[in-house]
């Protein structure tokens, strides 16, 4: 049984290989699509993005009232306001990149922007985000000098010698302290950990396309009833079939992942999840492509219906375009795609941070999927004796 | 090797086989001729296992019913359509088909030489099929039938779009199976390659035997008299007759012959005897 179902599935690959258009869709097109969408996605988010911080007023001056304007204003921070332990709270479960805390006695002490004792600022981030860090920092001071500078540095400063003057000189009129909180990852790394799962879906819906239709072009040709005749069973045929579609879709999973670890950063949180997400997105697609195989009689019939049905899977569930960008409406439509499970699946493990009992709901939707559409298909599929 | 008891299939209204019997002994080559659409395909798939019959009996060998696996393989079967992988090698078919009959290894390897010699495609082996010529195509496409060594080979008008020479390499094959002792069931439309190849011929037409038996036999008892065609200066006369060459005396002694042609009784006639019409192509 295992040489038989083995042979068949080795074949099936074999072909698939060799047919350029379908190894193209199965392999080169989603690898396109990691790494272009990957660039777009990059892109955007660096030229339009503003940094999200909580803003702590300790001191309810109306110097720091003036001071959390100034920032507010700027437009290049994002501001909510809390108190000290949600601030740290949110910074450490990384809902923000950042708190900024004006501590008690800062408008005190703005007279004394030139002395031992200044204003102080407190910045929480995440010592891995040292670059938005130093962009933080670089606004504080910068809005600083905007609200002290004209009525009391250059007040303060008039009697001093010129080489000593605040502006020719590393000063900040306010003391900045960092502390350094390490986040526990919960959002994507890159915009890469959004696009290779997309990627990988279109891999997956290639596979599932050139397995449904090569079926049907083994009835057309004849191969299919070769096949019958031969000393095996039909649950040879079938399984060797579906073994196929398995394992060129888990190699694929697994290699495009391999490709975005090694080049891109992709990192799963948990590979273990990753793991068990691609064998059951393997094993809910190899059930698509049965049922894909029974959606007409000619390969071009199938080729057309196989690809509206998936196509019309990847709109909703989010294999075209992300499903955080949809509308609310649409990312609650989209739980009827396989896609979007899929995608949920694989961001679980990836970066979202899912726990096991999180994963095994996408999961079992996942098997649950495969094992009706595998049960439809084999019901509803056209045998050459039958016909 | 093999027996047919009363076989029946129906598809929707037409009746494609209409009780079928007949046996097929080793080392023979049993014809199925008939025209299109006459049940010659539908037989061969019903005894194949292809095909369940609506009733009848099938038995392979003994073994049983060719819907067992184990008695599937010990049949081998060229279906009329090319049914093989044109994106594989002629040897990566074979080898596939021979793995599928449950060979691996050195008898895998042997049996896929063996059978790419014996349709002497041994030097195109490693060439996609899609690169093959029909008559190609038509030799590998029996190979395939070939490769696990069944004792009884189906094979379905074999030479159907073939050139002259492939279509005598396939009589040559065909055979030299049967000098090794295998059983072939043969369809064909053409009345030539029953003539040149089979031991006993059954015209199949609607379904059922209009006649069974060896092709000399045929003729004689279907194939009506011979003909003779005189020409003479002044005329041209045309004579039936059981005895051509003394009526050729006969006509000889009446007078001077410019030409004189006899035509012998074929299965050609004998078919059209029998269904009283050209073949259907």
């Amino acid at each position: 049984m295992r040489k038989v179902v083995t042979a068949i599935a080795v074949n099936d690959m074999r072909l698939l290989l060799r047919d350029k258009g379908g190894a193209f869709v199965t392999f080169v097109f989603p690898l396109a699509y990691c790494i272009f969408f990957g660039l777009i996605f990059a892109t955007q988010s660096m030229s339009s993005r503003s940094i999200d911080m909580v803003l702590v007023d300790e001191d309810q001056s109306q110097q720091s009232a003036s001071f959390v304007q100034l920032l507010k204003k700027s437009g290049a921070i994002e501001l909510t306001m809390a108190s000290r332990e949600q601030a740290i709270d949110q910074v450490r479960r990384a809902k923000t990149a950042a708190y900024v805390i004006i501590t008690k006695g800062f408008g005190q002490a703005l007279p004394r922007v030139l002395g031992e004792d200044r204003p102080k600022i407190v910045i929480g981030i995440d010592p891995a985000r040292a670059a938005e860090s130093e962009m933080v920092k670089g606004l504080i001071t910068k809005f600083a000098f905007e609200l002290f500078y004209t009525p009391i540095i250059l007040r303060i400063s008039g009697d001093l010698p010129n080489d000593q003057h605040p502006t020719k000189t590393n000063f900040s009129p306010i003391e900045i302290e960092t502390t350094e909180i390490v986040q526990t990852r919960t959002g994507p790394a890159s915009s890469y950990d959004i696009s290779f799962p997309q990627g990988i879906i279109w891999g997956v819906l290639g596979c599932c396309a050139s397995f449904g239709i090569s079926l049907v072009n083994e009835r057309t040709t004849g191969t299919l009833s070769r096949l019958l005749v031969a000393p095996i069973s039909r649950t040879h045929i079938l399984a060797g079939k579906a073994l196929a579609c398995f394992t060129s879709t888990l190699v694929l999973g697994m290699v495009l992942f391999f490709v975005g670890w090694l080049a891109f950063s992709v990192i799963p949180q948990s590979p273990i999840h990753l793991a068990i997400s691609l064998l059951a997105i393997s094993i809910a697609f190899v059930g698509i492509m049965m049922f894909i195989s029974i959606l007409g009689k000619t390969e071009r019939a199938v080729s057309g219906m196989g690809w509206a049905v998936l196509l019309a899977m990847a709109m909703i569930g989010g294999g075209m375009v992300p499903r955080f960008f949809m509308p609310h409406w649409m990312q609650s439509l989209s739980a009827i795609s396989p896609v979007s499970w899929a995608i949920k699946a694989m961001e679980g493990a990836v970066w979202r941070g899912f726990s096991t009992s999180e994963m095994l709901l996408p999961w079992s939707v996942l098997v649950g999927i495969g094992l009706l559409f595998f049960a439809i298909g084999i019901r509803g599929f056209s045998w050459p004796d039958k016909g | 090797m093999l027996q047919v008891e009363n076989l029946y299939k129906r598809f929707g209204t037409i009746q494609a086989v209409a009780g079928l019997s007949f046996n097929a002994r080793q080392g023979e080559i049993l014809g199925l001729l008939g025209p299109n659409g006459a049940g010659k395909s539908t037989c061969i798939n019903m005894v194949a296992g292809l095909l369940h019959a609506d009733s009848g009996q099938i038995n392979v060998g003994g073994l049983g019913s060719p819907s067992l696996p184990a008695v599937r393989q010990k049949i081998g079967v060229a279906p009329q359509a090319l049914a093989l992988y044109e994106g594989l090698t002629g040897e990566e078919n074979l080898r596939f088909f021979g793995k599928l009959a449950g060979l691996s290894g050195k008898v895998l390897r042997d049996r896929v030489s063996w059978t790419l010699e014996f349709v002497l495609l041994m030097d195109r082996k490693d060439d996609r099929l899609k690169t093959y010529s029909g008559g190609m195509k038509r030799r590998i496409n029996l190979a395939a039938a070939l490769v696990h060594d069944p004792p009884l080979l189906l094979l379905d008008e074999p030479t159907v779009g073939v050139d002259p020479q492939s279509r005598n390499a396939l009589f040559e094959n065909v055979l030299a199976l049967k000098s090794q002792g295998r059983t072939v069931i043969y369809t064909t439309h053409y009345m030539e390659e029953a003539e040149k190849l089979c031991d006993r011929v059954g015209i199949i037409d609607h379904g059922a035997f209009l006649a069974f038996d060896s092709v000399d036999k045929l003729i004689e008892s279907h194939g009506g008299k011979s003909m003779v065609t005189v020409m003479r200066h002044d005329s041209q006369v045309q004579i039936e007759s059981d005895d051509p060459i003394a009526e050729c005396v006969r006509l000889q002694q009446e007078g001077e012959i410019l030409s004189l042609r006899v035509d012998r009784p074929d299965l050609e006639r004998v078919f059209l005897n029998l269904t009283g019409r050209a073949m259907r192509d």
